[in-house]
């Protein structure tokens, strides 16, 4: 199970995957936005979407797990 | 014509506080952190006890 | 015969000078980058405004008494305006990525380098020593600091010095990445940075309180602008005088740019403007900002040599203020390296350090020269 953390402080703009996606790595899993910019946070390896924790409009800190992949 | 001296003078002088205010600062920055973070787990450990 | 010459020689047509319609064109450049190109609208359309209304013939504006010349005198050249923008940024910017890591303020002061090489850079071409300050701290990419700095040293030239600051801060996007590559190698900038620390709210309390101590104490002539910066951070940090920090930050700062850009864009009138300086300004702006990069990442490099937990180089780039975009420049260069690289926070760092980097350069500058 790979964890993927919000790298920051922000606002989820949207989730591009859902669960029992098949990502790569460097694929786009969620956009932040955050200083009124959007983020794009990549997958950090190959794998399975196995939990989506966050939708369009949460606020997410360092500690929120956005998804979470198997 | 420009004085060099002066002219030295002025950017040295600025180059040195400006540096030097900022390590300053860090310094500071850094142990006041450590403080404030050691006496919050202190409450913490207080609190448990 | 001579009551008809008299009457017309009242109209202004009659008074207005090639110059004088030189000035407006600059002033329709500036509209059309900040109403089609987006360029700081903010500030460039009151300073566009102000040099348009501020070169018609026999207004009145810019005499003693006048509205431009009581904007000007009372807010600018008496040091009142720029100590108030400070006071709504500083209720809008979070410290919390200095106290996390704060060797990230020793590459706000690196950046602070190019201020210096632009300065020698003006004296080469003949400006005097208060002049090649004022484009000096150009490089800071600090429009209040600029504007507060000249009108300390060389109020005449402070309608190109703040132009140029501001236009090139728009230019950040395109002036950072060649040289923060340059100086860099793809290895380094994909390098990815340590979870930063969470920083506790005495902290950030504390932090505008250290700070006005440090810097006042050992800058006091920096104090107009740090004052009013740590002032405001502390309305917003405290938490407890909510009104206080939305008035800075909203209603009071908006107030306070119509005023500043309507009263900058009256300095520039034809015989101040279209000078050779103005271009000198010009030249060496740009190169103020291409060595504050070089500087903020060839520190950070060097700071790297001697110390364990390291930073990625690239956002030394970040110590040229122009917050919060210089950090995104380097977030996205980050980003181009290394797709699993999010330096947005940690370039956030240098980035407001570079604040109270210019912010003190001026300050010693005041103290050198006057």
């Amino acid at each position: 199970m790979v964890q993927v953390n919000a790298p920051m402080v922000g606002k989820v703009l949207s989730v591009e995957v859902k669960v029992g996606d098949q990502v790569k790595k460097n694929d786009v899993v969620v956009t932040l936005e955050a200083m009124k910019m959007q983020i794009k946070v990549y997958a950090p390896s190959d794998g399975e979407v196995a939990e989506v924790n966050v939708s369009a409009g949460d606020v997410v800190n360092t500690e929120t797990v956005l998804v979470a992949l198997k | 014509m420009v004085d060099w001296d002066a002219a030295v003078r002025v950017a040295l002088s600025g180059i040195v506080s400006v540096f030097a205010v900022l390590a300053v600062l860090q310094v500071t920055v850094q142990v006041a952190g450590a403080i404030i973070n050691s006496q919050a787990q202190k409450q913490k450990e207080k609190q448990k006890a | 015969m001579n009551q008809l010459i008299e009457i017309f020689s009242g109209v202004g047509i009659t008074q207005l000078t090639a110059g004088n319609i030189a000035m407006w064109l600059i002033a329709f450049v500036l509209f059309y980058l900040a109403i089609k190109k987006g360029v700081e609208p903010l500030l460039l359309v009151p300073i566009g405004f102000g040099i348009f209304a501020a070169n018609f013939p026999l207004t009145g504006l810019l005499e003693e008494g006048g509205l431009f010349y009581i904007f000007y005198h009372y807010g600018i050249e008496n040091e009142l305006i720029p100590p108030l923008i400070f006071l709504g940024l500083g209720a809008m910017t979070d410290f919390g990525p200095v106290i996390a890591n704060p060797k990230t303020l020793l590459l706000g002061a690196a950046a602070q380098l190019g201020v210096y090489v632009a300065f020698f850079g003006a004296l080469l071409m003949g400006f005097t020593i208060s002049e090649a300050a004022c484009i000096g701290i150009i490089g800071g990419a600090d429009g209040p600091t600029s504007i507060f700095l000249s009108a300390n040293l060389a109020p005449h030239m402070m309608g190109s010095v703040a132009v140029a600051a501001y236009s090139y801060m728009a230019l950040v996007p395109i002036i950072i990445p060649p040289i923060a590559k340059l100086l860099t190698t793809k290895q380094e900038r994909a390098m990815v940075m340590t979870q930063m620390r969470m920083v506790s709210k005495t902290e950030k309390i504390v932090f505008p309180l250290l700070t006005s101590i440090v810097i006042m104490l050992l800058v006091p002539k920096s104090a107009p602008l740090i004052a009013m910066f740590m002032l405001g951070n502390l309305f917003m940090e405290s938490g407890v005088v909510e009104r206080l920090t939305n008035v800075s930050r909203d209603a009071l700062m908006n107030i306070v740019t119509i005023l500043l850009g309507v009263g900058v864009g009256s300095t520039m009138t034809a015989e101040t403007f279209l000078t050779w300086k103005t271009i000198g300004v010009f030249i060496m702006g740009v190169v103020a900002f291409a060595f504050a990069t070089a500087g903020g990442v060839l520190i950070a490099k060097l700071m790297n040599l001697f110390t364990k937990n390291k930073v990625n180089p690239l956002i030394g780039a970040a110590g040229v203020s122009a917050v919060p975009m210089a950090a995104r420049v380097v977030h996205n260069l980050g980003a181009e390296a290394n797709p699993q690289n999010y330096l947005l926070m940690h370039a956030m760092g240098p980035n407001v350090a570079g604040v109270i980097g210019t912010a003190v350069a001026a300050g010693a500058f005041i103290s050198a020269i006057l």
